[in-house]
């Protein structure tokens, strides 16, 4: 075992970036924009930055019955909290029946869950503590195959760190059934780093693990590249030019038919990137002087 | 950070902690603020108890009450004997107490608690130091021969002449006695034993080796005393304790024969009594029985206020202002700590690294449990968590919104706890840590405890409030012990300003961008490698 010293340096943990980089670079006021995925989908609009199509958004109680009304005509849909965070309170349905649908797991949901799942969200339960929040149903994505050869279930995702509007790192988070499905790295999801220049990816881990195959499907995790990837750096830089945050993390989903969409952008990004790339943010950040 | 900020706050700390060390510079050597005087010290808490059964007679029992000496001070004490009439007698050799029942009938109980902080000592004695006769009148009482004590017996007489011969120096005589006694074996403690009977034997007890010890020295005229008293540890026991004490040019020098301490005794010797006395008296009959319980603890310096209201240049004459408020002094001490409580916060968070839940929640939950202490209150903090979890799941089994099925949590919560105050003054249930001093705020910080740990479940699930739970209960223990801790309280309120340096820590910790520890081992395959 061995210290790489100029490892140590390049590392950008939680009070370096709090302190030098999202006070300098983020200003809390426009936190808003990109925790409230309602007001970064208008944003993003304006650039015609594709993202996932809105069915219908859920501000008020009284709106809610309406909305089911609305449902009634799509056999399947994506229900998330606005101002939801690491993924809570999402839930992909497809229908079984006029009056209850599913989850992918199998769970079964029916008008009252769903009117109850409603109530939970415009209460404020997945947007830690502030006073309310709204719901944004979306149509499905279906993900590109370039996943789901690797991994049929869930959704897998792109995380782009962009700053001052230049991409700086990226990888890919690729559920398992350990994470439940989700793109969610402490819950158990693989971690694959891809190189920003070229969309190759590199040795994907678990927990800061190294594996080869995926542990559920057994399917080979090296040597692929990322499909439309010039597309996706181009989307991330239109992004950071729209939105007034110097220190982004942008997630991309690649649709089978629609190619690239933002999914969400993010103010306060990991520094888990760093493990999967194996390497420190900070040399990409801080310009040859790390003590700025 | 640019660089002017960072020079502005550098400049700060600089500034504060000049200040802060100016003012204690010239507490400690100008106003005469001495750190002994201030800090507390360990010492003891002794918990007597003597219980009795009426048999239809006038019951009365006496025994002795410690009382503060050049090496001892005597703290906290109470007496409790409800059904007893108490009185105190007091000399200047010792003090003792007296409890009477008239026409007792029954079981009686009395139970004594004092908290004692005892300084060891060391006496050098001058070899060249002559024994001479003994002038003060006074003294006359320490040199008699008395019923166990038997000065003149010839077998003690021939004793003192072969140990002791025509030496007129005063340290090797002793010193010829204590060897001599003191490599006697060594009996456990059964009755009394005079001091012949000792010689003759040739082993005794502490008593009878004291009584022998006494004989030979008061043979040759040297004033000498018994003591009694208890060795302190912690633990219960029921032996008291008897050494010597012998009048060596105007001082009282102590021996312990038994336990082998030649002018000198250790920081855990108490005194009771002073004389040939024993330490418990009573009628007969009455089935008497004892115990003592003793305790480390360290004791606060009661003498502590006075001391700094004499000193010029304290905030003593402020805080004057509180009393009349009716902020006691006692209140005062701790708000002084909690800035330290609130440091640990910060430095559990930003440089360990730890996640708890609320910034400052830990903080105020060691303040909550100040009155039940540590152990009892985590587990009313765990209480209150399994208590949370199992109300939680019917109400989540019947599908309510979020905030009326939070609020119906709370209203069981609190009457639980409400219900375990009451519960823990029933006899039987004293193990229950009573949250009755001050018992709104302790409520009200595990209510919003089990909030915040339902919101959590709700929101991230079971593994990852657990492990948050954890971590705050760790923070949390952490800021309790340095919240209670008397000797800090001690010094805060001797010297408030170290309060600048709390502030000068807090502007550092704000402005440092180094790793995290917990960081440093989940980034440990960026900055190890493994050699295969």
């Amino acid at each position: 075992m061995k210290f790489t010293h100029t490892g140590l340096k390049d590392i950008i943990g939680l009070n370096k970036r709090n302190l030098e980089v999202i006070y300098v670079h983020n200003k809390r006021t426009h936190f808003p924009i990109v925790d409230n995925k309602i007001t970064t989908k208008e944003y993003l609009k304006k650039g015609d930055i594709p993202c996932p199509e809105t069915i219908c958004v859920i501000s008020n109680f009284f709106e809610i019955e309406k909305s089911l009304e609305l449902l009634l005509s799509y056999d399947t849909f994506v229900v998330k909290p606005s101002r939801g965070r690491a993924g809570g309170g999402i839930l992909l349905l497809e229908r079984v029946n006029e009056k209850s649908w599913q989850t992918p797991s199998g769970k079964s949901i029916s008008e009252e869950d769903l009117r109850k799942h409603f109530g939970d969200i415009l209460f404020g339960v997945y947007s830690f503590g502030s006073s309310g929040d709204a719901v944004l149903v979306e149509k499905r994505i279906y993900p590109h195959s370039v996943f789901t050869d690797i991994y049929s279930d869930g959704v897998a995702d792109i995380r782009i760190i962009t700053f001052k509007k230049e991409p700086v790192m990226a990888m890919v988070r690729l559920p398992t059934d350990k994470s439940d499905g989700k793109a969610n790295l402490h819950q158990g999801a693989i971690g694959i780093p891809v190189h920003i220049d070229s969309g190759l990816t590199g040795n994907a881990m678990i927990k800061g693990r190294k594996i080869e195959t995926h542990p559920d499907s057994g399917a080979q995790l090296q040597g692929s590249s990322i499909p439309f990837w010039s597309q996706i750096i181009d989307m991330a830089v239109q992004s950071a030019e729209l939105i007034p945050l110097g220190y982004l993390g942008i997630d991309f989903v690649i649709d089978k038919n629609l190619g690239p969409l933002i999914l969400e952008l993010n103010a306060r990004p990991g520094l888990q990137i760093q493990v999967i790339n194996e390497k420190g943010l900070a040399p990409l950040i801080f310009e040859g002087n790390n003590d700025i | 950070m640019t660089w002017s900020r960072k020079k502005i706050i550098n400049l700060l700390i600089i500034s504060l902690m000049t200040i802060m060390t100016v003012i204690i510079i010239l507490k400690v050597s100008v106003f005469n603020y001495t750190f002994n005087s201030i800090i507390p010290k360990s010492g003891y808490r002794v918990h007597t108890w003597m219980t009795f059964t009426g048999n239809g007679d006038d019951l009365i029992a006496r025994t002795y009450l410690p009382i503060n000496g050049k090496r001892q001070t005597v703290s906290n004490e109470q007496i409790v004997s409800p059904e007893m009439e108490f009185r105190r007698n007091i000399s200047t050799l010792h003090s003792s107490g007296e409890w009477t029942r008239y026409k007792a009938d029954g079981p009686l109980r009395v139970d004594i608690y004092y908290d004692v902080r005892i300084s060891p000592i060391i006496y050098e004695i001058d070899p060249l130091l002559t024994i001479e006769q003994n002038k003060d009148e006074s003294l006359d009482q320490y040199l008699v021969e008395t019923e166990f004590i038997q000065v003149n017996d010839p077998f003690i007489k021939d004793l003192a002449l072969v140990l002791a011969g025509d030496d007129i120096y005063l340290l090797s005589v002793l010193n010829s006695f204590y060897k001599h006694v003191y490599d006697m074996g060594s009996r456990p403690f059964k009755g009394t034993t005079d001091a012949v009977t000792a010689a003759k034997l040739g082993e005794a007890s502490c008593n009878g080796k004291s009584r022998l010890f006494i004989s030979l020295t008061r043979q040759l005229g040297i004033p000498s005393r018994l003591v009694g008293g208890l060795i302190l540890n912690n633990g219960s026991k029921k032996t008291s304790h008897q050494w010597i004490e012998v009048f060596i040019s105007g001082h009282w020098v102590p021996f312990d024969t038994l336990n082998g301490h030649f002018a000198s005794l250790p920081q855990n010797y108490l005194s009771l009594y002073r004389g040939d006395e024993a330490l418990f008296r009573h009628s007969r009959n009455i089935a008497f029985d004892y115990r003592f319980d003793i305790r480390k603890k360290t004791i606060s310096n009661d003498r502590l206020t006075s001391y700094l209201g004499e000193r010029s240049f304290n905030i003593y004459n402020i805080f004057a202002a509180f009393f009349n408020i009716n902020i006691s002094f006692h209140i005062l001490q701790f708000l002084l700590v909690i800035p330290l409580g609130v440091l640990v916060v910060t430095i559990f968070r930003n440089v360990i690294g730890l996640n708890t839940f609320g910034t400052f929640l830990p903080a105020l939950m060691a303040m909550s449990i100040q009155s039940t202490g540590l152990i009892p209150g985590l587990l009313v903090f765990f209480f209150v968590i399994i208590l949370t979890v199992v109300v939680r799941y019917p109400l989540e089994k019947l599908g309510l919104l979020h905030t009326p099925k939070l609020a119906i949590m709370m209203i069981v919560v609190i009457f639980s706890l409400l219900a375990i105050a009451l519960l823990s003054n029933l006899p039987f249930l004293e193990f229950i840590p009573s949250l009755n001093s001050a018992s709104l705020f302790p409520i009200a910080i595990l209510t919003i405890t089990s909030e915040r740990f339902a919101l959590t479940l709700s929101e991230e699930g079971t593994k990852k409030t657990s492990i948050i739970m954890i971590q705050t209960l760790i923070v949390m223990t952490f800021c309790y012990i340095v919240i209670s801790s008397i000797a800090l309280q001690a010094l805060m309120i001797s010297f408030p300003e170290l309060l600048l340096a709390v502030i000068s820590m807090n502007l550092w910790l704000g402005s440092w961008t180094g790793i995290r520890i917990i960081e440093l081992f989940r980034f440990r395959s960026l900055f190890i490698e493994r050699i295969k």
